[in-house]
This record gives structure tokens, sequence and C-alpha cells, in this order.
């Protein structure tokens, strides 16, 4: 019963809103935009039922970070005897902006897959799911700068006044995030290998970025890999933000806009392409 | 009259995979050519097949077929959720789908949260919902235990839930997919007859079921749907002897 189709056919896969990035990108803004209550109340939910049970509830999500950060500022100050007012922001101010790009890029990955229910049931676009995703780490993002600012009061070193231009960072973070997402959300679908891929390749990218270390410690041998991890110049830009330890350049900001712009387009594309193509591959 | 929902020439195939979600193994070795999985992988099944379809305003269509004969597909692809691979569809106004119900409500939260992460995936606002609210959780019959996580409650109660919860939006266009298996048979009683409110309110409607009676009882057209195409449309009583006759006697 498979051949006795009729050859004539209007193929819908080629249907005009399939095919321009423009008028995707504004089906998918008129979709998100009625769905702008849903997309609130995963986010909400995610983090509210994150620490359900426990006593204190909401408040570990920002508790959660500040003690790991005493823990760890403790400890490096202890053990590698640093000048923890000093160490402890330079550490976290970097850890914080990869912590994000981590976790976020992680579970935009799967969310395609985690979401089937609701793929399979509802009528949500697309674009929706990593959406979700990098959201609830863009609002832990949030909590953890307040837990590090807490920490800066208590310690008595203080953020940078560049801090007020973070917001304009965090955006073109979140929008790297979500570009990379959407891309490895759609091809996780297909492959469902690469979650542990990226989980892998996260782990390399943590020694390879000037986190735990300064950024001209890095030896000369190496110093081609670690201008090819793209994820150093986030970490970099949100880094001089909070420590203002010298001014940001134009390259500092146009690197990470010109990067985020980049995958945000190829991340439209293969949701485009593959939009309506996804439900049958759960 | 004006169309509602319209197909043309509507073909929807299911790739069925012998191997749905391949590794990188299995793709890589599928390269060189030393995977014995290389020799069939997809078989395409077609659910629907040159659908052509026009539904007018104060239609109650109900369709009726086998199982497997392409009913939920059909409403599936009104409801935006899947689209077909040849053809096209047109659909003038909004969608309130009664079908696969427990979808959008998640067994851990509570039940008002519930109302109101449904109301949102639908695009309602929560201003919107909190004016439902409360004709909500009294049809539902669930009183305190509203703010009791899903999880615990009763089967029965789970149930009257979410039809409570999604039988409450002022539909355009209502498409019903065999909602009333669970409940007691005084809440399934409720449910059908705010049901037919609902088909009074909605500009069309499509109904599926099994049980022919109410597809007579509630219709005004009906469709025969078999082997994923359109067999026979016409009056309810017309339709429901043919497709006796026909379909399920034959089979």
């Amino acid at each position: 019963m498979s051949n006795d189709i009729e050859e004539k056919k209007i193929d819908v896969f080629d249907n005009k809103a399939y095919q321009s990035i423009f008028l995707y990108l504004k089906k998918t803004y008129k979709e998100l935009h009625t769905a702008r209550y849903a997309l609130f109340y995963f986010v909400r939910n995610a983090l509210r039922y994150r620490y359900r049970r426990s006593n204190l509830g909401f408040l570990w999500n920002i508790l959660n970070p500040l003690l790991t950060m005493m823990v760890m500022g403790v400890a490096f100050a202890l053990v590698f005897n640093r000048d923890i007012k000093v160490y402890l922001i330079y550490l976290f101010s970097g850890s914080i902006p990869y912590q994000f790009l981590n976790t976020s890029i992680q579970t935009a990955t799967q969310s395609m897959v985690s979401y089937e229910p609701y793929l399979k049931k509802v009528n949500l676009p697309k674009p929706f799911f990593p959406i979700v995703n990098v959201s609830i780490e863009i609002v832990n993002f949030v909590f953890m700068l307040i837990a590090l600012y807490i920490i800066t009061l208590v310690i008595g070193s203080k953020f940078s006044s560049t801090v007020v231009l973070l917001p304009f960072a965090m955006l073109i973070l979140y929008g790297f995030s979500l570009g990379v997402g959407m891309i490895l959300s759609v091809a996780f679908v297909y492959f469902r290998d690469l979650s542990n891929i990226v989980h892998v390749g996260f782990t390399a990218l943590f020694y390879v970025t000037p986190i735990l270390y300064p950024e001209d410690l890095v030896p000369e041998s190496l110093a081609m890999v670690f201008k090819f991890n793209p994820i150093s110049y986030f970490v970099l830009l949100v880094r001089r933000l909070i420590l203002g330890d010298r001014p940001t350049t134009l390259m500092d900001w146009g690197i990470p806009l010109i990067g985020t712009l980049i995958v945000l387009l190829i991340g439209t594309i293969v949701m485009m392409k593959k939009d309506r193509e996804i439900v049958y591959r759960l | 009259m004006n169309s509602i929902i319209e197909f043309q020439d509507v073909t929807l195939k299911f790739k069925i995979f012998f191997n749905p979600n391949p590794t990188l193994k299995d793709t890589l070795l599928s390269f060189t050519g030393k995977n014995d999985a290389k020799k069939k992988k997809t078989q395409d099944f077609y659910a629907l097949k040159n659908i052509n379809l026009t539904i007018h305003s104060g239609e109650k269509v109900g369709i009726i077929g086998l199982n497997g004969a392409g009913k939920s597909t059909m409403l599936k692809i009104v409801a935006g959720i899947y689209s077909p691979h040849y053809g096209q569809v047109i659909v003038r106004g909004k969608v309130t789908p009664l079908i696969e119900l427990g979808a959008g409500i998640n067994p851990e939260y509570s039940g008002r949260e519930n109302i109101y992460l449904y109301g949102a995936i639908h695009g309602l606002s929560p201003q919107q919902m909190r004016e439902k609210e409360q004709e909500i959780v009294d049809f539902a019959e669930l009183g305190p235990h509203i703010d009791v996580p899903a999880k615990y409650y009763s089967s029965g109660m789970y149930s009257r839930l979410i039809f409570s919860i999604a039988s409450m939006t002022n539909p355009d266009i209502l498409i019903v997919d065999e909602v009333f298996a669970a409940g007691d048979a005084r809440f399934v009683q409720k449910a059908m007859n705010r049901t037919l409110e609902l088909f009074d309110k909605s500009k069309a409607v499509l109904f599926v079921s099994h049980s022919l009676s109410q597809v007579e009882q509630i219709c005004n057209r009906v469709l025969v749907l078999n082997q994923g195409q359109i067999v026979n449309d016409g009056l309810p009583s017309e339709m429901i002897q043919y497709y006796q006759d026909e379909i399920v006697t034959k089979k």
C-alpha cells in the first residue's frame, strides 16, 4: 500500500515559511509571542522545583552557588596560599560565565528530546524548547552573580563599575548559547551520542579556558589552541567587566558578537530546515 | 458558507525505522559499507493518502474507521502537530484540541499550577486563567486537593482535572478524540454534557470516536476513513450503515 500515490503533489516541505529565514523568523516570533506565558511558567517552575521539598526551597538557587563558592574560595586560599580577596573574584568572574555556557548548551542540546511529550502533543514552536533551557540558565547566571556580589561584600573586595555593561555581555552569551543550542538540539534528535560528546568537549574546554589561571600564563606552544577556543572570548569579556582590570576593547566585544550572530544564523537555518521533521524522529 | 478547514491532496507518511536511533558507530560504519543494518533501514507507511476535504462553518464532523485508519493523524494535522509531507492544509481559527489529554500536564506540579501552565501553553494569559480558575476547580470537583501535586491524585481525579482544564476554552475549531475513557459514570455524563456545550459554541467540530451511537447523536456529517483514505463522506446514519456493512464486516 505504498506506491499508489499520485505524482501530482504539492510538497509542503517547500512551503514558503520554511524557505526564507525572514519568513521563518516572523512566524516563529509570532508563535513565541503567543507562548510567552508558557515560557515564563516553564522557567519559573524549573527553578522552583529544582529544590522542591527542601526547607529553604527557592532560596537554594542562591545559597547553593554561594556556599560552593565559599568552600572553593577557602580551599584555594588554604591550599594554594592565594590572596583570597583578589583570587576569589578572579576565579568566579571566569567560572560563572563558563558554567553558564556549559550548562545552558548541554541542557539545550537535550531540549528537543527531553520535551518530547510536549513536541508530540501540543503545538509550540520548535525553538521554544532550547529557549526555555537557556533562559533557565541565564536566570541562574544572575543568581550566581548575586552570590558572588554577597561574597565580595563579606571579604571586602568589590565589582568594577564597568559591571553596568554586563547585561549587554549576558545578552551576547544568551544568544551564543541559544544559537549553539539550536544547532545541537536538532542534531541530537538524529545522533543521540552527541550529548556525551558535548559533555566531554566542555570538560576539555574548561582547561583551555583561562579560568583557574590568568591568560598570560598560557605557554607559547599552546597559544593557538587557546586562540581557537570560542568559549574563552565570552568568559574573558565577562571577567573584564566584573574585574575592570583593563578597559574592554572593540575586539573584546566584536569577536563574541560576530560569533554569536553567526551561530544564531546557522541555528535558525538548521531549525527551519528540520522544524517539521523533528516530530517524526523523536 | 465559509470554509474553516481545507485539506488539499494531503499525504502523510511515517518512516518506520528498523534502527530508530542510529549511534555514531552505526553511522560511521554505514559510510564504510560494512554495516549489516544497511540493507533496509526504513520503510514508508502512509498514514494519510491524498486527502481532499473541506469543512464549513457549522459542521460537526465525525470521523470513523478502524484502528490505524488515520483518524488521530488527521486531528493532529489540524492541531498543527504533524505537518503533511505533501499537499496543503488551511485552518482558519483557533484550534482547541481535546486529544491526548495528558499533554501539558506535569504530574509534579499542583492542580492549580497545571491550570495556569496548560492555559499558557495554549496562549492564555495568567489574568485570563485567573478568571477561569474557580470554574475549573469546581468542575473538576477537586476542592482542597487542587494545591496537591497531581501525581498524588487518583486516576479519576487526574482525568477530571485534565478534562476540566482542557474544556475550559472557547474554541473556534474543536477537535475531540476519545476523551471519555476515565472517570466515574457520573463525571463521564457531566463531561459529555460539557463537550456538547462546547460543540454548540464552536464554529466547527472534528470528532473521533468508536462509539457509533455517539457519532450519530452528535454529528451532522461523517467521514469514513480506511487505510489512510476517505472512502465515504455524508450523512451520519448512512455512513454508519456503510461503515458497518463495508468495512467492519469485511475485515
